[in-house]
C-alpha cells in the first residue's frame, strides 16, 4: 500500500512534467500541423536558464532572496529564455520551410535539436549540474501522514504546472490571442483572410509552448536535481507520447496525456522492471496508435481532396 | 494538401521557388551554368556505367591507400554508402521518415554478433547468418510499420524514434533482463542477452568460401562490391513498377491510392528494405569490429547518416555516396586541428567563391572582411589590454591580430554564440546588407573556431552536421547534386 501510494506521488509530479511538454507539441501542432522535434531541447535549455539564475542570484547555498521569491524568479527567467529560444527556432529554422514537403521541417527539426544539444555541451560541458534544492527546502519538509509522504518540491510542481495548465486553459478560451489561436488552428486561412496575423500567432504559439517546456525544465532540475546536456531527448520523446496519448492538438488532452505516462512510468518502474519501464511507455503509445489512433480527447483528422 | 498558413509567406528567403513555371524554366541556370554543364556530362554516362566506373576507382583505391588508416577511412565511406542508400529508398523514394533506421543497423550486427561468437557459443556460417540477420531485420521493419500504417508520416517519425531508443536501452542493460510480476522475478536468475554496457565481444569475422576475411582492405573490397550491387539493384528498382508507385505515393498518398497504388502496402514494403539494407551493413560493422556496444547504435549516428543522406540529395541513388563522402572524410580532417586549419579555411573561400556572382560583389566582400577585419582588430586590442592578462597566446589568424589576448574557453564560446547569432541574423536582411555582415560573422567565426573549436573535434562535428541539416533544408532541400523539384500549380 505505502509503495502503490508513493508511486502514485511520483507518478504525478512526473507526469506534471510530461503534461507541460506535452502542451507545448500540442501547441504547435494544433497551429502549424508541425511536429516540433526540438521542444526537448528547449526543456533543456531551461532548465539550465534556471541554474545559471539561480547561481547569479547566489546559489542554492547562500540565496539572495528568499526562498518564496526565488523560486518563482526562476520559473520567470527560465519561462521567458526558453520562450526566446523557441521562437527564434520557429524563426529561423521552421518559417522558410513552410511552402516545403512534409519531411523538411522534420528533418529540420532534427538538425535544429542536435545543433542545440552540441552547443550546450560546448557551453557548458558534458558535467551533471546540480540545482542542490534539497538547501533550498529541507527535504523532510511536507505532508507525512501514515504511509503518505510528500515533499514540498512535488507538491510545488504538481500545483504550479496545474495552474498553468488552468491558466492556459482561460487564455485560450477568454482572450483575443488564444481565440486566433484556436481559430488558426481550425482554418489557417480563413483566419487570414479574417484579417489575423497567421505569423504572429504561430510565434506567440510557440512562445507559449516553449515557456512552458522552460517552466518543466526548472521543475525537473529542483525536484530530480540534475541537469546536462542530453536531458532533453528522453523528456521530449514522452512528452511527445504524452501529446498523442491524450490526442494531439487537445490541450485537455495533452493533460491527461501526460498524468497517464507519468503514472504509467513511476507503476512500471515500481512493479515491472527498474530498467525497463521505457518499454512499457512506448507499449502504451504502440497500443493508442493502433485502438485510438487520435488519442483520448483528439479529433479525428478529416483528409479534404 | 494545401497548407494556407504557407500561403500568407513571403518568399524572400528561398527567392527562386519556383512555383507556377515549368521544369525547364525551372531549372535553367542549374542547364547553363559551369555546374550545369558538368552535372550534363557527367548525366551522360549511363549508371550502370557510372556506378561501375565509381566502384573500379574505389577498389583500385585498396591497391594505392598508403596506410591501414585511410583504407579505415575509405571502408567508413563504403558503409556510410550502404547505410545513405538504404535511407534514400525509405525517406527519398518513398518519403516515409525513418528515425529508427539506426537501431535495424544495431539489430543487425547484435544478431550477427549472438550467432557467430562465444555468447551463446554460436558459430553459425557467414553465408548462411547474413540472410537469416538482412530477412530478420526486414521482418522486424515490418512489423514496426504497422502500427503506424493508418498514420501520417509524422507518427511513423516518433513510434521510430522512440523505437531506435529502446534499441539502445535494450543493448545496454539486455544483461540482466529480468521481470518483476507480481513480486515474482521472471526468470529466477537475470539472463544476459547483449552482454549490457560490455557489449559483445569475440565475434567472428566473415568466413567466405572457406577463407576467413581479416584484413580491413578485404572488408572495404567486399563493401565496395556490396554498395555496387545494391545501387545497380535499386536502380533497376526505381524504374520498374514498384519505383514509380513509390514515387508517386511520395508526391501525392491520396491521389496514389486513387490510382491503386496499394500505399499501405508498399510503405511497409519501403520500410522492411530500408530495414534489411540497414541490417546487412550492420553484419559487416560486427564483423569489422568483431565487437559490438549499444553506444554505437545512438540517435548522434542516425543525425550523421541523415546528414550524409540529404547532403548527396534525397532520392539520388549516387548521391548517398557523395554524401557518405563528404560525412566519413570531414571529420577525419578535423581530427588533427592542422589539417582541420585548411579544410575550415578552405571552405570558407570556396563558399564566398560559390556566393559571388560578379566581381563587382568580391570587391564589396574584400572591403568589408578588411574593415571589419580592422574593427575586430582595434576593439580586440583595446579590450584585450585593458581586461586579460598577456601570458599565453592565441592561435592562428587571432594571435597574429591580438598578440597578447589569451587562449580562453570562455571567450571561444562568447565568439561561437556571437556567431551564430551573427549567422541567423545575415539570413533575415536584404541581400545587399549580408556581404558586409557576412565579413563580421566570418572574423568572429574564425576567432570562435581558432580558439575553441579546433580543439572540440567531435563537438565540431555535431554542430556542423546539425546545422548542415537546417541550412540545406532551407535552403538547397535538394541537396548538392540533386535536381530541384519542381512544384506545378
Amino acid at each position: 500500500m505505502g509503495q502503490l501510494v508513493q508511486l502514485t506521488v511520483n507518478g504525478l509530479t512526473l507526469g506534471s512534467l510530461y503534461a507541460l511538454i506535452a502542451l507545448g507539441y500540442s501547441l504547435v501542432y494544433g497551429v502549424l500541423k508541425l511536429l516540433n522535434f526540438a521542444h526537448g531541447e528547449v526543456y533543456m535549455i531551461g532548465a539550465f536558464i534556471g541554474y545559471g539564475m539561480l547561481q547569479v542570484l547566489g546559489g542554492a547555498g547562500h540565496p539572495k532572496l528568499p526562498v518564496g521569491v526565488l523560486i518563482p524568479v526562476l520559473f520567470v527567467v527560465a519561462a521567458l529564455g526558453a520562450g526566446l529560444v523557441g521562437v527564434g527556432i520557429e524563426r529561423f529554422a521552421y518559417r522558410p520551410l513552410r511552402n516545403s514537403p512534409r519531411i523538411a521541417p522534420l528533418v529540420s527539426a532534427l538538425g535544429t535539436s542536435f545543433f542545440l544539444q552540441a552547443t550546450m555541451l560546448l557551453v557548458v560541458g558534458a558535467r551533471i549540474v546540480r540545482y542542490e534544492s534539497e538547501r533550498l527546502i529541507d527535504v523532510s519538509t511536507g505532508i507525512h501522514a501514515g504511509v503518505l509522504n510528500i515533499s514540498v518540491m512535488r507538491l510545488l510542481v504538481i500545483g504550479v504546472s496545474a495552474a498553468v495548465m488552468i491558466g492556459l486553459q482561460l487564455f485560450m478560451r477568454g482572450s483575443k490571442l488564444g481565440k486566433a489561436m484556436r481559430a488558426t488552428s481550425y482554418d489557417p486561412e480563413a483566419a487570414q483572410m479574417m484579417g489575423m496575423d497567421v505569423n504572429r500567432v504561430v510565434m506567440v504559439t510557440f512562445f507559449i509552448g516553449s515557456a512552458l517546456a522552460g517552466v518543466a525544465g526548472v521543475m525537473s532540475g529542483l525536484v530530480y536535481n540534475r541537469v546536462f546536456h542530453t536531458m532533453g531527448f528522453v523528456a521530449g520523446l514522452k512528452g511527445f507520447t504524452s501529446s498523442v496519448v491524450g490526442g494531439i492538438g487537445s490541450i485537455k488532452g495533452a493533460m491527461a496525456g501526460g498524468l497517464i505516462i507519468g503514472l504509467a512510468e513511476s507503476y512500471a518502474q515500481g512493479y515491472v522492471s527498474t530498467t525497463f519501464y521505457d518499454v512499457v511507455v512506448f507499449a502504451l503509445l504502440i497500443g493508442f496508435m493502433l485502438v485510438r489512433p487520435r488519442g483520448l480527447f483528439g479529433v479525428p483528422e478529416l483528409k479534404k481532396v | 494538401m494545401s497548407d494556407p498558413t504557407r500561403a500568407g509567406e513571403s518568399t524572400s528567403e528561398g527567392g527562386d521557388r519556383a512555383i507556377g513555371t515549368d521544369e525547364w524554366v525551372a531549372q535553367a541556370r542549374s542547364r547553363t551554368s559551369a555546374r550545369g554543364d558538368v552535372r550534363r556530362r557527367i548525366a551522360a554516362i549511363p549508371v550502370q556505367r557510372r556506378v561501375l566506373g565509381v566502384g573500379a576507382l574505389a577498389l583500385l583505391f585498396a591497391l594505392v591507400s598508403p596506410s591501414d588508416y585511410t583504407t579505415r577511412v575509405a571502408f567508413t565511406v563504403a558503409l556510410y554508402t550502404v547505410l545513405a542508400t538504404g535511407i534514400n529508398v525509405v525517406v527519398g523514394w518513398s518519403g516515409l521518415l525513418d528515425l529508427g533506421y539506426v537501431a535495424f543497423f544495431g539489430f543487425g550486427a547484435y544478431a550477427y554478433g549472438l550467432l557467430s561468437s562465444e555468447r551463446f557459443h554460436l558459430h553459425w556460417p557467414t553465408l548462411f547468418t547474413i540472410p537469416v540477420v538482412v530477412a530478420a531485420a526486414a521482418a522486424l521493419g515490418y512489423g514496426l510499420g504497422l502500427p503506424s500504417r493508418r498514420l501520417s508520416g509524422d507518427y511513423l517519425a516518433i513510434v521510430t524514434l522512440f523505437f531506435g531508443q529502446i534499441f539502445v536501452s535494450i543493448a545496454n542493460n539486455g544483461d540482466r533482463l529480468q521481470l518483476n510480476v507480481g513480486g515474482h522475478d521472471l526468470p529466477s536468475k537475470p539472463f544476459n542477452l547483449t552482454g549490457g554496457p560490455n557489449g559483445i565481444t569475440g565475434i567472428d569475422p566473415f568466413s567466405l568460401f572457406g577463407k576467413k576475411v581479416q584484413t580491413i582492405t578485404g572488408y572495404y573490397v567486399l563493401t565496395v562490391i556490396v554498395a555496387a550491387c545494391l545501387m545497380l539493384l535499386l536502380y533497376r528498382l526505381r524504374n520498374a513498377r514498384a519505383g514509380l508507385a513509390l514515387r508517386a505515393m511520395r508526391e501525392d498518398a491520396l491521389a496514389a491510392e486513387i490510382l491503386s497504388v496499394p500505399v499501405r502496402r508498399l510503405r511497409l514494403v519501403a520500410f522492411a528494405i530500408g530495414a534489411g539494407i540497414a541490417g546487412l551493413a550492420g553484419t559487416i560493422f560486427a564483423a569489422v569490429q568483431l565487437s559490438v556496444f549499444g553506444s554505437n547504435f545512438d540517435l548522434p549516428f542516425l543525425v550523421l547518416l541523415y546528414a550524409a543522406a540529404i547532403l548527396g540529395g534525397l532520392g539520388n541513388i549516387g548521391g548517398g555516396f557523395v554524401g557518405a563522402l563528404i560525412v566519413a572524410v570531414v571529420p577525419e580532417m578535423l581530427r588533427e586541428t592542422s589539417t582541420g586549419r585548411v579544410l575550415v579555411y578552405g571552405a570558407l573561400v570556396v563558399f564566398v567563391a560559390l556566393r559571388l556572382r560578379s566581381w563587382k560583389r568580391l570587391g564589396h566582400f574584400a572591403g568589408a572582411l578588411v574593415l571589419t577585419g580592422a574593427i575586430v582588430r582595434l576593439g580586440l586590442l583595446a579590450a584585450g589590454t585593458a581586461l586579460l592578462p598577456r601570458s599565453g597566446g592565441l592561435a592562428g589568424v587571432t594571435g597574429a591580430l591580438v598578440p597578447h589576448l589569451q587562449r580562453s574557453t570562455s571567450f571561444g564560446n562568447t565568439a561561437f554564440l556571437a556567431t551564430v547569432a551573427g549567422g541567423l541574423t545575415m539570413t533575415t536582411l536584404a541581400t545587399r546588407w549580408r556581404p558586409a555582415i557576412g565579413g563580421v560573422v566570418a572574423c568572429v567565426g574564425m576567432l570562435a573556431w581558432e580558439n575553441r573549436l579546433a580543439d572540440q573535434g567531435s563537438i565540431t562535428r555535431q554542430l556542423l552536421v546539425g546545422a548542415v541539416l537546417v541550412a540545406i533544408m532551407a535552403g538547397r532541400p535538394q541537396g548538392i547534386f540533386g535536381t530541384k523539384r519542381v512544384e506545378v500549380l
